[in-house]
């Protein structure tokens, strides 16, 4: 059984996309194997999925506390409401349509290029 | 002349206060004259031409004025909405902050407001400018409000949004010849749209282009109408005044965030009391570097910017 479930895990990992800390191919160093939902820190305490903050905190201090002090992020989201966990980086976005270019009155030739 | 006039006066409905005045004026001395004013003002409403000014109504008044809005906003929009007026709260001073480093010049912000303000889709008036800046540069006439952005944020280019800066020391306010707009005592400078007589003297005084003005009647859908309006933001405009960001003082004043805040996908916009100490944004002028634009025109501004 666990071995099927270790296998499913590792197919997982074929899958993601892994840019968070590539060199380290090891996802039981967050992941509790055993049981899901579980995360495990360094210290090899584990905590609930929920309180995930604290985990991200272990290395990106200064940036953790912003968040608890709310200069970080938007109100009540955690980390990983905007960050993916394997690939934190903000992707690239489309952004919404720009204004209309003005034509006041009568229109100006290069006005009507843009 | 006089029956072009009287013809004018008959088809143009619902009748300005200007042409009206201008046609009493005008043809004043012709005969019937009265009968004819008071057959238009039957069909304008009087309650309109004489409502005083915002400040100097009574709470009974308001409740006339709210209610005629109300029922313009449906005749014209087709939506059931409700007016009201929440109140500056004591002890607060709303100031907000905007991360540029976060910023990613996406414009959810710009069409939050929108739809939230019932901004007008055609002529098309955005509160909020996102202008791309080149690196290096922190001077807005660099900047272009009209890139595509297919995909953002681009690596050269940092994005910088514009809006009221809600100044303490307000360029707009001192200008208004008829004292149709003021600051409120939370730091928010608002307009009575029913008292503002379209001159757009606050427009011209304006250093951050942050006053719009209603050529025409503002076009919303139906059914895209922000049926949560207050008398002194985000109630449909009439035609010939002018309009600008309010904070969204019907959402703060009542606790919630403003919409461009809640859009913002990367958390690039705070908010908050500058008088409560533990709020994000005090701690934000306390441990950031924060900068304001045009500091050189003394108009104190409310609206902070910071890179981290």
């Amino acid at each position: 059984m666990i071995w099927l479930l270790t296998l499913s895990l590792l197919n997982v990992a074929d899958e993601l996309e892994f840019r968070h800390m590539p060199e380290v191919k090891k996802c039981d160093l967050c992941h509790v194997s055993d049981k899901k939902g579980e995360l495990r820190l360094l210290d090899g305490k584990k905590v609930q999925r929920s309180n995930s903050a604290i985990l991200c905190g272990q290395c990106h201090g200064p940036r953790f506390s912003e968040w608890q002090h709310r200069l970080h992020g938007k109100p009540g989201f955690t980390c990983v409401r905007c960050h993916e966990p394997h690939a934190p980086k903000f992707k690239a976005m489309k952004a919404m349509p720009p204004p209309k270019f003005p034509k006041l009155g009568v229109p100006k030739k290069e006005n009507q290029d843009e | 002349m006089s029956d072009k006039k009287q013809k004018d006066i008959f088809t143009e409905t619902p009748i300005a206060r200007r042409s009206f005045l201008k046609t009493l004026v005008g043809a004043g001395a012709a005969a019937g004259v009265p009968a004819a004013a008071m057959a238009v003002a039957s069909e304008v409403s009087w309650e309109k031409f004489f409502q005083t000014h915002y400040k100097t109504m009574t709470p009974e008044d308001k409740k006339l004025v709210f209610a005629r809005i109300e029922r313009e906003t449906k005749k014209k929009y087709g939506a059931d909405v409700t007016v009201h007026d929440p109140q500056a709260q004591p002890g607060v001073k709303y100031v907000y902050c905007l991360n540029l480093s976060r910023c990613n010049g996406s414009r959810r912000c710009v069409a939050a407001c929108v739809e939230e303000n019932n901004l007008s889709r055609d002529p098309e008036i955005q509160y909020i400018k996102v202008l791309e800046m080149p690196r290096g540069s922190l001077n807005p006439e660099k900047g272009n409000l009209y890139y595509e952005g297919e995909s953002v944020p681009q690596e050269d280019k940092f994005y910088l949004p514009v809006q009221c800066n809600q100044c303490d020391n307000p360029p707009c306010v001192k200008v208004c010849p008829v004292e149709a707009t003021w600051k409120e005592k939370d730091g928010i400078v608002v307009i009575d749209y029913d008292w503002c007589i379209g001159c757009r003297y606050c427009q011209a005084a304006c250093p951050y282009e942050a006053r719009h003005f209603n050529f025409r009647q503002p076009q919303v859908p139906g059914e895209k109408v922000n049926p949560n309006q207050g008398y002194l933001s985000n109630r449909i405009r009439p035609k010939g005044v002018m309009e600008k960001c309010t904070f969204c003082l019907h959402r703060t004043r009542e606790g919630r965030y403003p919409a461009c805040l809640e859009a913002c996908p990367t958390g690039a916009r705070k908010f908050g009391n500058i008088l409560d100490p533990e709020s994000e944004v005090s701690r934000i002028l306390k441990e950031k570097h924060v900068f304001v634009l045009k500091e050189e025109l003394n108009t104190i501004p409310s609206f902070f910017y910071y890179f981290d």
